[in-house]
Parts: C-alpha cells; structure tokens; sequence
C-alpha cells in the first residue's frame, strides 16, 4: 500500500531540507571514509602480498605466451614442411613433365609453326626446361609471360586491390559467389587477401568466364553427376581457368593442348595443386591408348603439334581464353575447325572488350563454325561495376553452339 | 512448327531445334505459306535427320487454323508422345531446352506447362527478359489464376513444352484474340505453370502488338464477329463452356468448381484489362490535356523486366 502526499499538509521549508542533507553528511552519524588505522607492518605485508600477485601473474602471462609462441613456431614449421612437401611434389611433377616434353620433343612431335606471341612465350619460359626446385616453387610467378603482367604483392599499387575487393563483393553481391575460387598459395602467393580467401585479376576475370557459362546454360550441363563431360581448352594458360573448372564441374575429363613450354607450366601446375588427380601425356612411354578410360582421368595434355593424331571418343565444350586472338588466322581457323570435326557442342570464347570489334578477331572465325551468343553478365551492366573496371580490363565472352552445316 | 515465309531464319532455327541435347522427338512443320525455297532448306536437313516431317497447307489457314493443325498432327504422327511444344520458324533454341524443360515436367507431375526464360533478339541487340511467373506449388486453380494475372507473358508461355493430355483438354487454340492467354488459363485449371530459370530460348522480335494484326492473322477467309468483343468476354465464354458446361476439368475440378473459376478469370481479366498501363480509358486520357498524369509504362509483357545484352548482335546469317 502507498501513501499518497496529503495536500492539505504544509511542505517542509528549503532551508530545512538543505540542513537536514548536510547533517547527514558531516554531522556525528555521517559515515566515515576511511577505515580503522593500521599499521605500517600490516600495510608492507599488504603490499608484499600484492606484488607476490603481480609477479606471479605476470610469469603465468609469460608462460601463457610462451606456450602460443611455441604453437605457433610449431604450425609454422608444420606449414613450412606442408609447402617443402608440396613443393618436392610440385618438382617431381615438373619433372614428369618436362621428360614428357622432351621426350615429345626428341621423337618430333613438338614442331609447331609459332606466332610471334608463342615466339616471345617460349623465349621468357625457355628457364623452364632446365629449371631448379626453387623456380618450382614460385611457378606461379615465373608464369608471368603465359598469363600476362600480374600484379603482385608486394608491387601492387593499393588501388588495385582495393579495385578487386570491390568487384569481388559486387560478385558476392550479385549472387555469382558460387563461382569465385580462391588462389592457392602453393607455388608462390599470388593476389590479396579478400576475407579468409586470396584473389587476383586472374581469378575474378575466369570467374567471370564461368559466370558466362553459366548465364549462357552450359555449365549446368557440366554439374551432372553421371554424365562425364569432355572438355578441351586451347592453349591451357598457366592452368588457371582449368583450376577453376575442375573445382567447379569435378565430373570432366578436361584436356589441355598448346606449345610444349606452356604445358611444362599448365600441368605441373595443375598436377600440384591437384595431387589426387589422374593425368596423362599424349605420347608418354607406357602410357597406351590415350583415350581408354577416359572417363577415369581428370586430365590429359597433348601437345598442339600432334593434334591431328588426337581424336576424342566424345567433346562438349572447347575454350578460348583469349588464346586465338594471338594466332595466325589459318592456325586459328584449324582449330576452330578440329573442334567442330570432334563434335564440340559448344564453343566458349574469352576476349578483352575492347578486342571484340577488331575485323581480324577470332570471333568471325567461330562464328563460320558455331551459333554465336555473345553474353553479358548482370554485374557487367551494372553502373556500380564499370565504375569499378576500366573498359581495359573489362573481357567480352561469346558462346557459340555447333552448326549442322557449314 | 506453324511456319509461314521466313526461308532465311529457318535454318537457323532447325539447326538449334535438331541439335537439342534431348534427342526423342521429332519436329512438324505445317507450312502455311509453302515456296520453294522453303522446300529446299527442309529438304536439306530432311536428308541429315530423319525427325523432321513437312506438311504444306493447299490453301491458307492462317495463325490459329495453322497452330491448330500443329498440334493435331503431331499428335496423329506421335500419339504416344507425352510432351507437346509449338516452335516459330524464326526463334533459336538453347541445346538444353527441351531438356531442361522434359526433365521438369518429369518431376512435377502436377505441372502442365513449362517454360524457360528468353532473350528478345533484335535487329541490332539483344535484351534478356528476367520476368518470374510460375505457379508451381499452387494447389488451388484460383490461386494459380490470381498468380497468372499478375505476372504471366502469355506470348512467352505459349512456346513452353506443354503435357499433351493437357492442352488437348484446354482445347488447343481457340478461335478468339490472344489464344495464347486463353489457353493457358485454361490449362491452368489443370494443373501447375513451372519456369526454368534459365536463358534456353531466343526470341526474334516480330512487329508491334494489336488486335486488328491478330485479326488479320488469325483469320485469313473472314474475320467473325465475336473477335470484336471484348477480349475478356471471349475467353470467359469459353471458360466457361469448357469448364462448367463441358465439365473437361473433371475428375480434379467439378462443374460447379468450374464456374467459379470462370467467374474468377472474368473478375482478375476486367481488372487486369482496367489496370494496365495500357488501358482503354489510358489511351483516351492520353489525348487530353492530362496526359502528363496518366502513366506512361510500357505495357506487362514488354519492356519492363528486360535488361540489354552488350555487344550482342541481332539475327545471325
């Protein structure tokens, strides 16, 4: 129950409230601040005590962080073992490889009229026929020349990866996170670290690239857990779009032909960061029919020289990545051509936008033999994204479907 | 396919239609404007893929007698087959079209249409049309149709792949206006409308919409009367003919149900047709000083969801 102030009641005076508040305060029942004195034996034992405390704090802190240091010396240690592993790996692959290619090579199958392009190529990777286990182990540096400048940590402009925090989150935001696959960092950190994941230019343009394919309703054919796919790419890059492929569509035999140098790079790559995966060389001693199984295998390298000699039970995509634009017409042309003799349903063409109205570009060419569907990605056509990426570094994609006559 | 006159598309579109993924069909044409040079392509890949039957009109139907025909053909030819499309003679087709839409169909046995999205190929660029409609889960016929009224591009839809038993219940093409919308709100007191969410067909933009062209069209020998009446009248009297008269909804939608669903497709088919942006009574305020208020959206089926395709050229050779 309350009780309510009765309003016929006088209130009590200011002044006598005011004096009430200071007596209580200061007056003989006021409560006193400090307690009873003590001694000054007492007070240096308090104080002993105290700093015992502090000192046994501080060696449990010392201790505590003596322990992380150690965890993490000994995670270092694991990881430095991991990437030496992985890197005796990557060198025995290379090894593979480059005997493959001079195998190849001695027995004649790597002659191949060269473009000026594949000229310059061959001359920056010629260090790689005779490479050591340390050019192993920052392969992807020593790429370069295969895949174009690449910015990379250390000399990167902040700008630039700023630049691709922004595309990369305009992806995420445009509902095309699926097709974002991270860098390894195995053979030579390549890229920034956006979130827990490191990307480059290159990662996020084939991302892209995927992002066409499946915009233009040809990855999905490649998600299909019984039917295998078989898809050739040209030239093969230094493996990267393969990667990335491969990760997304692991149901695909995926073949890569091109110049002997650049195989060394693409399959030692590819056989690195895939140490699980089943490859095979066209023309490797004991190997035997190249096709039998085909199904069983993840990859398959053949040199560009003995296309002719390499005929696959079945194909459903071959990709370009901007590898055609820098052939001559008539190369270029045989192997538009080969793909559609080999049945290749579709055709998956990469170029920089501002090479797409060039007369002497690819794109005519693969039009002869293909349907062609040029693809625009939501994320391209949006204001936000163009802002973000120059005309420059912009790529324009065409998917074209096999004609039935030409 | 109800062709008529494009020699120079048709192997286009052949080529894109006898290259699908899923190869168990096979492909009418009902010629109704029959020459020679359209002989000769048909001819040409007669000879490389025997799925492909010619039957040239003697004299014309026009565009409801030709897809009419198309349909009872086929159906005489493949009376076994499940699944009926209609195909222009101009338009391309994704190698995973009539994949992607069997393996749906196959999937929901409730559906009776499936459709996927499309791209409007123009002479000089292409605009992929992200518009959503589909009724798939929608036990109700109401609901369906209340859905249908909202967001359904009849032209669109009408090139689905359609569950034959279906569409012969629908009765096919109706002699009345926009026969495609008609229907397809028939067929969908039968069952469910699906989208593939995927681009798998392209689409050749022809002329300008209006009801004196599809008059014109549709009836070569003499246009009935009761093409001028309102296009709702048209469609609710066959409704209602079909699904309360007739009783073709039956064993799933009885004859009373049936005429409720009629009375509810005339009710969303007024508003519809007072609603929209290019109503009637728009059209008449827009030649009067109070144009400014009176909206100038493009109408539902059009531009509105479309988004352009960058360097994206037109019709291929």
């Amino acid at each position: 129950m309350t009780s309510t102030p009765d309003p016929t009641r006088p209130a009590t005076p200011l002044w006598e409230r005011l004096a009430r508040r200071v007596a209580s305060r200061f007056g003989p029942g006021a409560p006193r601040k400090a307690g009873p004195r003590r001694s000054k034996q007492e007070r240096d034992q308090e104080l002993v005590e105290l700093r015992g405390q502090r000192i046994e704090k501080k060696q449990q802190a010392d201790e505590a962080r003596e322990q992380r240091r150690r965890e993490q010396a000994a995670r270092r240690d694991e990881a430095r073992l991991d990437l030496d592993r992985a890197v005796d790996a990557a060198y025995a692959n290379y090894r593979r490889v480059r005997d493959w290619a001079l195998h190849v090579r001695a027995a004649g199958g790597g002659h191949l009229p060269l473009d000026d392009r594949d000229r310059q190529i061959a001359a920056s990777l010629a260090p790689l026929w005779d490479a050591d286990r340390a050019t192993i182990a920052n392969l992807r540096h020593w790429s370069d020349p295969v895949r174009g400048p690449q910015p990379s940590l250390a000399a990167a402009p902040p700008e630039l990866g700023e630049r691709l925090r922004r595309r990369v989150g305009m992806l995420r935001k445009w509902q095309l996170g699926h097709v974002l696959v991270p860098e390894v960092a195995t053979l030579g950190k390549s890229g920034f670290m956006i979130g827990k994941e490191r990307h480059s230019e290159e990662s996020v343009r084939f991302a892209l690239g995927t992002a066409a394919l499946a915009e233009g309703g040809v990855l999905s054919a490649f998600h299909k857990p019984s039917d295998r796919g078989l898809v050739w790419e040209i030239g093969g890059g230094w493996g990267g779009f393969a990667y990335l492929f491969k990760t997304l569509c692991p149901n695909v035999t995926y073949v890569i032909t091109g110049p002997l140098e650049r195989l060394l790079v693409s399959a030692s790559y590819l056989m690195s960061v895939y140490p699980a995966a089943r490859c095979r060389f066209y023309g490797e001693p004991g190997t035997g029919e190249i096709w039998a199984d085909w199904d069983d295998v993840d990859f398959v390298f053949a040199p560009e020289s003995l296309l002719s000699d390499l005929s696959p039970p079945r194909l459903d995509l071959t990709i370009d990545i901007d590898e055609l634009r820098g052939m001559a017409p008539a190369r270029r042309a045989a192997l538009v051509q080969r793909a559609h003799e080999w049945g290749s349903r579709y055709f998956y063409s990469m170029l920089p936008a501002l090479a797409v109205d060039d007369p002497a570009g690819p794109w005519d060419v693969i039009a002869r033999f293909y349907w062609p569907h040029p693809i625009s990605l939501r994320t391209e056509r949006s204001r936000a994204y163009r802002r973000l990426s120059p005309p420059e570094h912009e790529a324009a994609h065409l998917i074209g479907w096999k004609r039935m006559c030409l | 396919m109800p062709a008529y006159n494009r020699p120079d598309a048709l192997p286009r579109a052949l080529e894109t239609l006898l290259s699908q993924t899923f190869d168990e069909f096979a492909v009418v044409i009902v010629d109704d404007k029959p020459s020679a040079e359209v002989r000769a392509v048909v001819d040409r890949y007669a000879a490389l893929d025997g799925r492909l039957v010619y039957e040239p009109n003697s004299q014309r139907l026009g565009m409801i007698g030709n897809w009419r025909k198309a349909f009872e053909r086929g159906r005489e030819l493949y009376p076994s087959s499940d699944y009926f499309a209609w195909v222009s003679d101009h338009d391309m087709w994704h190698p995973r079209w009539l994949e992607a839409l069997v393996e749906t169909l196959d999937r929901h046995p409730r559906g009776v249409l499936a459709y996927p999205l499309m791209q409007r190929v123009y002479e000089r660029h292409r605009r992929s049309v992200t518009r959503r409609f589909e009724t798939r889960g929608t036990a109700s016929p109401v609901r369906r149709l209340r859905t249908a009224q909202k967001g359904m591009a009849a032209g669109n839809c009408v090139y689905g792949l359609f569950r034959a038993s279906a569409l012969e219940r629908a009765g096919v093409f109706r002699p009345v206006l926009a026969p495609d919308r008609q229907v397809i709100v028939e067929c969908l007191a039968l069952g469910e409308c699906l989208q593939v969410p995927e681009i798998l067909w392209y689409r050749e933009v022809a002329g300008e919409f209006s009801y004196g062209r599809q008059r014109r069209m549709f009836f070569p020998t003499g246009i009935p009367l009761h093409t001028y009446l309102p296009t709702t009248v048209q469609h609710v009297s066959v409704l209602f003919w079909d699904l309360a008269v007739r009783g073709i909804g039956r064993p799933g939608m009885g004859r009373a149900a049936g005429a409720v669903y009629a009375g509810a497709a005339l009710w969303f088919e007024s508003r519809r047709e007072l609603l929209k942006p290019d109503a009637w009574w728009r059209e008449m305020l827009r030649k009067t000083p109070l144009k400014p208020w009176i909206s100038t959206r493009p109408r539902a089926d059009d531009a509105d969801d479309e988004t352009p395709v960058a360097n994206a050229p037109g019709p291929i050779a």
